[in-house]
Protein backbone atom coordinates (compact mmCIF):
# COMPACT_ATOMS: atom_id res chain seq x y z
CA UNK A 1 0.00 0.00 0.00
CA UNK A 2 1.45 3.35 -1.00
CA UNK A 3 1.83 6.16 1.49
CA UNK A 4 -0.92 8.10 -0.28
CA UNK A 5 -3.32 5.21 0.32
CA UNK A 6 -2.37 4.96 3.98
CA UNK A 7 -2.97 8.67 4.37
CA UNK A 8 -6.37 8.32 2.71
CA UNK A 9 -7.36 5.47 5.03
CA UNK A 10 -6.23 7.40 8.09
CA UNK A 11 -8.10 10.51 7.04
CA UNK A 12 -11.28 8.54 6.43
CA UNK A 13 -10.88 6.91 9.85
CA UNK A 14 -10.48 10.32 11.47
CA UNK A 15 -13.50 11.62 9.57
CA UNK A 16 -15.63 8.71 10.82
CA UNK A 17 -14.48 9.11 14.42
CA UNK A 18 -15.33 12.82 14.29
CA UNK A 19 -18.74 12.15 12.74
CA UNK A 20 -19.39 9.70 15.55
CA UNK A 21 -18.70 12.39 18.18
CA UNK A 22 -20.73 14.99 16.34
CA UNK A 23 -23.73 12.67 16.22
CA UNK A 24 -23.26 11.44 19.80
CA UNK A 25 -22.99 14.94 21.25
CA UNK A 26 -25.52 16.59 19.02
CA UNK A 27 -28.13 18.15 21.25
CA UNK A 28 -30.30 18.37 18.18
CA UNK A 29 -30.38 14.63 17.60
CA UNK A 30 -30.58 13.90 21.32
CA UNK A 31 -33.45 16.27 21.95
CA UNK A 32 -35.80 15.82 19.02
CA UNK A 33 -37.53 12.54 18.43
CA UNK A 34 -39.46 10.96 15.62
CA UNK A 35 -42.11 9.63 17.98
CA UNK A 36 -44.08 11.70 20.51
CA UNK A 37 -43.90 9.00 23.16
CA UNK A 38 -40.09 9.12 23.05
CA UNK A 39 -40.22 12.87 23.67
CA UNK A 40 -42.60 12.29 26.58
CA UNK A 41 -40.33 9.66 28.09
CA UNK A 42 -37.25 11.83 27.74
CA UNK A 43 -39.08 14.73 29.30
CA UNK A 44 -39.87 12.64 32.38
CA UNK A 45 -36.41 11.07 32.53
CA UNK A 46 -34.58 14.39 32.49
CA UNK A 47 -37.05 15.81 35.01
CA UNK A 48 -36.26 12.91 37.39
CA UNK A 49 -39.89 11.84 37.42
CA UNK A 50 -41.62 8.64 36.48
CA UNK A 51 -41.65 6.62 34.30
CA UNK A 52 -45.34 7.19 34.68
CA UNK A 53 -48.12 4.91 33.64
CA UNK A 54 -49.90 6.49 30.70
CA UNK A 55 -53.62 6.44 31.32
CA UNK A 56 -54.73 8.14 28.16
CA UNK A 57 -53.10 9.80 25.17
CA UNK A 58 -54.77 12.80 23.56
CA UNK A 59 -53.84 13.46 19.96
CA UNK A 60 -54.34 17.03 18.78
CA UNK A 61 -52.22 16.94 15.66
CA UNK A 62 -49.20 19.00 16.57
CA UNK A 63 -49.48 18.25 20.28
CA UNK A 64 -49.98 15.18 22.40
CA UNK A 65 -51.08 15.16 25.99
CA UNK A 66 -50.25 12.20 28.18
CA UNK A 67 -52.58 11.86 31.09
CA UNK A 68 -50.56 9.74 33.45
CA UNK A 69 -50.06 8.47 36.97
CA UNK A 70 -46.88 7.74 38.85
CA UNK A 71 -47.04 6.44 42.43
CA UNK A 72 -48.73 9.25 44.42
CA UNK A 73 -48.74 11.79 41.61
CA UNK A 74 -50.73 12.59 38.50
CA UNK A 75 -49.66 14.58 35.46
CA UNK A 76 -50.65 15.72 31.98
CA UNK A 77 -47.36 16.09 30.17
CA UNK A 78 -47.51 17.77 26.80
CA UNK A 79 -45.15 17.24 23.90
CA UNK A 80 -45.16 19.31 20.73
CA UNK A 81 -44.24 18.79 17.12
CA UNK A 82 -41.13 20.48 15.84
CA UNK A 83 -40.15 21.22 12.24
CA UNK A 84 -42.96 19.06 10.90
CA UNK A 85 -41.43 15.68 11.70
CA UNK A 86 -39.80 15.84 15.13
CA UNK A 87 -41.30 15.81 18.61
CA UNK A 88 -39.93 17.76 21.53
CA UNK A 89 -40.66 17.94 25.25
CA UNK A 90 -43.31 20.56 25.98
CA UNK A 91 -44.70 21.63 29.30
CA UNK A 92 -46.11 20.38 32.58
CA UNK A 93 -44.20 17.18 32.93
CA UNK A 94 -44.39 17.66 36.70
CA UNK A 95 -46.63 15.46 38.78
CA UNK A 96 -49.08 16.74 41.38
CA UNK A 97 -49.79 14.92 44.59
CA UNK A 98 -52.90 12.76 44.71
CA UNK A 99 -54.59 13.91 47.93
CA UNK A 100 -56.23 10.74 49.21
CA UNK A 101 -58.29 12.61 51.81
CA UNK A 102 -59.74 14.91 49.14
CA UNK A 103 -62.48 13.66 46.83
CA UNK A 104 -60.78 15.12 43.78
CA UNK A 105 -57.19 16.21 43.27
CA UNK A 106 -56.90 18.63 40.40
CA UNK A 107 -54.77 21.33 38.87
CA UNK A 108 -54.78 23.51 35.79
CA UNK A 109 -52.19 24.90 33.46
CA UNK A 110 -52.12 27.05 30.40
CA UNK A 111 -49.37 27.18 27.83
CA UNK A 112 -48.81 28.90 24.55
CA UNK A 113 -48.12 26.23 21.93
CA UNK A 114 -48.06 28.58 18.92
CA UNK A 115 -49.72 31.76 17.65
CA UNK A 116 -53.06 30.02 17.16
CA UNK A 117 -53.09 27.75 20.15
CA UNK A 118 -53.13 28.71 23.79
CA UNK A 119 -53.79 25.38 25.43
CA UNK A 120 -55.65 25.28 28.72
CA UNK A 121 -55.75 22.02 30.65
CA UNK A 122 -57.90 21.35 33.69
CA UNK A 123 -57.06 17.88 34.91
CA UNK A 124 -57.05 15.65 37.91
CA UNK A 125 -57.89 12.38 39.53
CA UNK A 126 -60.91 11.32 41.56
CA UNK A 127 -60.35 9.37 44.77
CA UNK A 128 -63.90 9.25 46.09
CA UNK A 129 -65.33 6.00 44.64
CA UNK A 130 -68.91 7.35 44.75
CA UNK A 131 -68.12 9.98 42.13
CA UNK A 132 -69.07 8.85 38.65
CA UNK A 133 -68.92 12.05 36.65
CA UNK A 134 -66.95 15.29 36.81
CA UNK A 135 -68.36 18.61 35.65
CA UNK A 136 -66.65 21.92 35.06
CA UNK A 137 -68.68 25.13 34.89
CA UNK A 138 -67.21 27.75 32.59
CA UNK A 139 -68.29 31.09 31.18
CA UNK A 140 -67.10 33.63 28.63
CA UNK A 141 -67.05 37.41 28.88
CA UNK A 142 -67.03 37.83 32.64
CA UNK A 143 -64.21 38.99 34.84
CA UNK A 144 -62.87 37.21 37.85
CA UNK A 145 -65.26 38.36 40.59
CA UNK A 146 -68.30 39.24 38.50
CA UNK A 147 -71.66 37.58 39.19
CA UNK A 148 -72.51 35.21 36.31
CA UNK A 149 -76.21 34.56 35.53
CA UNK A 150 -77.20 30.89 35.23
CA UNK A 151 -77.93 31.23 31.50
CA UNK A 152 -74.36 32.20 30.72
CA UNK A 153 -72.83 29.20 32.42
CA UNK A 154 -71.69 26.35 30.22
CA UNK A 155 -71.07 22.98 31.80
CA UNK A 156 -68.37 20.68 30.46
CA UNK A 157 -68.75 17.13 31.59
CA UNK A 158 -66.73 13.95 31.66
CA UNK A 159 -67.75 10.47 32.73
CA UNK A 160 -65.06 8.64 34.63
CA UNK A 161 -63.40 5.43 33.53
CA UNK A 162 -61.76 2.90 35.80
CA UNK A 163 -58.60 4.97 35.85
CA UNK A 164 -60.53 7.82 37.51
CA UNK A 165 -58.65 10.58 35.73
CA UNK A 166 -60.14 13.45 33.78
CA UNK A 167 -58.96 16.21 31.47
CA UNK A 168 -60.84 19.26 30.26
CA UNK A 169 -59.04 21.23 27.62
CA UNK A 170 -59.68 24.14 25.31
CA UNK A 171 -57.94 26.69 23.17
CA UNK A 172 -58.02 29.99 25.00
CA UNK A 173 -57.66 31.84 21.71
CA UNK A 174 -61.00 30.36 20.61
CA UNK A 175 -62.83 29.87 23.90
CA UNK A 176 -61.64 32.26 26.51
CA UNK A 177 -63.35 30.37 29.29
CA UNK A 178 -63.30 31.41 32.89
CA UNK A 179 -63.60 28.32 35.09
CA UNK A 180 -66.23 28.77 37.79
CA UNK A 181 -66.77 25.49 39.60
CA UNK A 182 -65.67 21.88 39.62
CA UNK A 183 -68.20 19.23 40.63
CA UNK A 184 -68.23 15.53 41.30
CA UNK A 185 -71.54 13.69 40.85
CA UNK A 186 -72.64 10.18 41.72
CA UNK A 187 -74.44 7.94 39.21
CA UNK A 188 -77.82 9.37 40.20
CA UNK A 189 -76.60 12.90 39.53
CA UNK A 190 -76.33 13.97 43.16
CA UNK A 191 -73.57 16.44 43.88
CA UNK A 192 -70.94 14.78 46.06
CA UNK A 193 -68.24 17.37 45.69
CA UNK A 194 -68.24 21.00 44.65
CA UNK A 195 -65.36 23.41 44.57
CA UNK A 196 -65.66 27.07 43.75
CA UNK A 197 -62.77 27.91 41.46
CA UNK A 198 -62.97 31.65 41.83
CA UNK B 1 -12.33 14.10 -5.15
CA UNK B 2 -12.46 11.67 -2.20
CA UNK B 3 -9.59 13.57 -0.65
CA UNK B 4 -11.64 16.76 -0.49
CA UNK B 5 -14.78 15.05 0.73
CA UNK B 6 -13.05 13.53 3.71
CA UNK B 7 -11.18 16.73 4.50
CA UNK B 8 -14.37 18.76 4.39
CA UNK B 9 -15.98 16.22 6.73
CA UNK B 10 -13.03 16.49 9.14
CA UNK B 11 -13.09 20.27 9.06
CA UNK B 12 -16.88 20.54 9.43
CA UNK B 13 -16.87 18.04 12.33
CA UNK B 14 -14.09 19.91 14.09
CA UNK B 15 -16.00 23.16 13.78
CA UNK B 16 -19.11 21.53 15.25
CA UNK B 17 -17.04 20.11 18.09
CA UNK B 18 -15.41 23.44 18.98
CA UNK B 19 -17.58 23.92 22.10
CA UNK B 20 -16.63 20.46 23.36
CA UNK B 21 -12.93 20.93 22.67
CA UNK B 22 -12.98 24.35 24.26
CA UNK B 23 -14.77 23.16 27.38
CA UNK B 24 -12.41 20.20 27.71
CA UNK B 25 -9.46 22.55 28.06
CA UNK B 26 -11.22 25.11 30.21
CA UNK B 27 -12.08 22.27 32.63
CA UNK B 28 -8.44 22.13 33.52
CA UNK B 29 -8.71 25.57 35.13
CA UNK B 30 -10.41 26.36 38.40
CA UNK B 31 -14.15 25.86 38.81
CA UNK B 32 -14.45 28.41 41.58
CA UNK B 33 -15.65 31.81 40.34
CA UNK B 34 -13.03 34.55 40.33
CA UNK B 35 -14.75 36.76 42.90
CA UNK B 36 -14.83 33.90 45.40
CA UNK B 37 -11.15 33.16 44.83
CA UNK B 38 -10.45 36.81 45.65
CA UNK B 39 -12.49 36.48 48.83
CA UNK B 40 -10.51 33.39 49.78
CA UNK B 41 -7.24 35.17 49.20
CA UNK B 42 -8.25 38.09 51.35
CA UNK B 43 -9.29 35.68 54.09
CA UNK B 44 -13.03 36.39 53.94
CA UNK B 45 -14.03 32.97 52.68
CA UNK B 46 -13.09 29.40 53.46
CA UNK B 47 -13.23 26.76 50.75
CA UNK B 48 -13.88 23.13 51.63
CA UNK B 49 -13.33 20.58 48.92
CA UNK B 50 -16.09 18.02 48.71
CA UNK B 51 -15.42 15.91 45.61
CA UNK B 52 -18.33 13.56 46.13
CA UNK B 53 -20.36 12.05 43.35
CA UNK B 54 -24.06 11.27 43.53
CA UNK B 55 -26.11 9.59 40.81
CA UNK B 56 -29.62 10.89 40.21
CA UNK B 57 -31.36 8.76 37.62
CA UNK B 58 -29.05 8.77 34.61
CA UNK B 59 -27.17 11.94 35.59
CA UNK B 60 -24.12 12.44 37.76
CA UNK B 61 -24.00 15.23 40.31
CA UNK B 62 -20.46 16.15 41.25
CA UNK B 63 -20.21 18.13 44.45
CA UNK B 64 -17.03 20.18 44.22
CA UNK B 65 -16.83 22.74 47.00
CA UNK B 66 -18.58 24.36 49.90
CA UNK B 67 -17.52 27.96 50.42
CA UNK B 68 -18.24 29.55 53.74
CA UNK B 69 -18.39 33.31 54.20
CA UNK B 70 -20.02 35.64 56.69
CA UNK B 71 -22.85 36.39 54.28
CA UNK B 72 -23.56 33.04 52.73
CA UNK B 73 -22.70 29.41 52.26
CA UNK B 74 -22.04 28.51 48.67
CA UNK B 75 -22.41 25.01 47.33
CA UNK B 76 -20.69 24.45 44.01
CA UNK B 77 -21.61 21.37 42.00
CA UNK B 78 -21.60 20.08 38.48
CA UNK B 79 -24.53 18.32 36.89
CA UNK B 80 -23.38 15.97 34.16
CA UNK B 81 -26.40 15.27 32.01
CA UNK B 82 -26.74 12.06 30.12
CA UNK B 83 -29.11 13.68 27.63
CA UNK B 84 -30.53 17.16 27.07
CA UNK B 85 -33.73 18.09 28.84
CA UNK B 86 -34.90 19.83 31.99
CA UNK B 87 -32.39 21.60 34.16
CA UNK B 88 -31.50 20.33 37.60
CA UNK B 89 -34.10 21.23 40.26
CA UNK B 90 -31.75 23.28 42.42
CA UNK B 91 -34.54 24.25 44.80
CA UNK B 92 -34.94 20.60 45.83
CA UNK B 93 -31.45 20.56 47.34
CA UNK B 94 -31.70 21.77 50.91
CA UNK B 95 -28.90 22.64 53.26
CA UNK B 96 -29.21 21.50 56.85
CA UNK B 97 -26.91 21.24 59.84
CA UNK B 98 -26.53 18.32 62.25
CA UNK B 99 -29.32 19.68 64.43
CA UNK B 100 -31.75 19.74 61.52
CA UNK B 101 -31.75 23.52 61.07
CA UNK B 102 -32.62 24.61 57.56
CA UNK B 103 -30.67 27.23 55.66
CA UNK B 104 -32.68 28.59 52.79
CA UNK B 105 -31.48 29.52 49.35
CA UNK B 106 -30.60 33.18 48.86
CA UNK B 107 -29.68 32.99 45.23
CA UNK B 108 -27.65 31.14 42.74
CA UNK B 109 -26.64 30.71 39.20
CA UNK B 110 -25.71 28.12 36.71
CA UNK B 111 -23.36 28.08 33.77
CA UNK B 112 -24.24 25.85 30.85
CA UNK B 113 -21.64 23.40 29.56
CA UNK B 114 -21.81 20.97 26.67
CA UNK B 115 -22.11 18.14 29.22
CA UNK B 116 -24.54 19.86 31.58
CA UNK B 117 -24.00 22.75 33.94
CA UNK B 118 -21.98 24.12 36.84
CA UNK B 119 -24.26 25.32 39.58
CA UNK B 120 -23.38 27.75 42.35
CA UNK B 121 -26.09 28.01 44.97
CA UNK B 122 -25.91 30.46 47.84
CA UNK B 123 -27.59 29.49 51.10
CA UNK B 124 -27.97 31.45 54.34
CA UNK B 125 -24.73 31.78 56.29
CA UNK B 126 -23.89 29.11 58.85
CA UNK B 127 -23.33 29.92 62.51
CA UNK B 128 -19.68 29.57 63.48
CA UNK B 129 -20.18 26.48 65.59
CA UNK B 130 -21.55 24.36 62.74
CA UNK B 131 -18.93 21.80 61.77
CA UNK B 132 -20.85 19.62 59.41
CA UNK B 133 -23.69 20.10 56.97
CA UNK B 134 -26.09 17.81 55.19
CA UNK B 135 -27.08 18.40 51.60
CA UNK B 136 -30.57 16.98 51.48
CA UNK B 137 -32.20 16.35 48.11
CA UNK B 138 -35.88 15.47 47.91
CA UNK B 139 -37.65 15.35 44.59
CA UNK B 140 -40.70 13.16 44.10
CA UNK B 141 -39.45 9.69 45.03
CA UNK B 142 -35.82 10.58 44.42
CA UNK B 143 -33.68 11.59 47.35
CA UNK B 144 -30.16 11.60 48.70
CA UNK B 145 -28.33 12.98 51.69
CA UNK B 146 -24.70 13.97 51.60
CA UNK B 147 -22.84 14.91 54.73
CA UNK B 148 -19.99 17.38 54.35
CA UNK B 149 -17.54 17.99 57.14
CA UNK B 150 -16.48 21.60 57.59
CA UNK B 151 -13.74 21.07 60.12
CA UNK B 152 -10.43 22.87 59.84
CA UNK B 153 -9.23 25.75 57.84
CA UNK B 154 -10.44 24.47 54.52
CA UNK B 155 -8.37 24.83 51.43
CA UNK B 156 -6.66 28.08 50.75
CA UNK B 157 -6.43 27.46 47.03
CA UNK B 158 -9.02 28.64 44.61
Amino acid sequence: MGSKKIQAVLEWALALVLIFFVVKDSSYLNYYHLSPIKAHEQSERTFYYGPSEIIEEFDFGDIRIYLAKYKDWFSANTVTKYAGVFWQPGSHVNGFKIEEEEDISYTWSSSKINEELMLMKYYGIVTNPKIDKVELDVTVGYVWDEEVPEDDIETLSESLDDHRMFLFHWNENEDNYLALALRGLDEKGNIIYEENLR
Amino acid sequence: MGKWIRRIIILASLIMLIPNIFSFFSELGSDIPKHIRDEVESGNAIVYDVNEEVIVDQDTINFKHVVRTEDETMVIYEVHKHEPGWSFPTGALELKDEDGNDYSIQGGGSAGKPWGSIITMGYEPLPENVESIILDFNWYDRSFQLEVSLIGEGNSHG
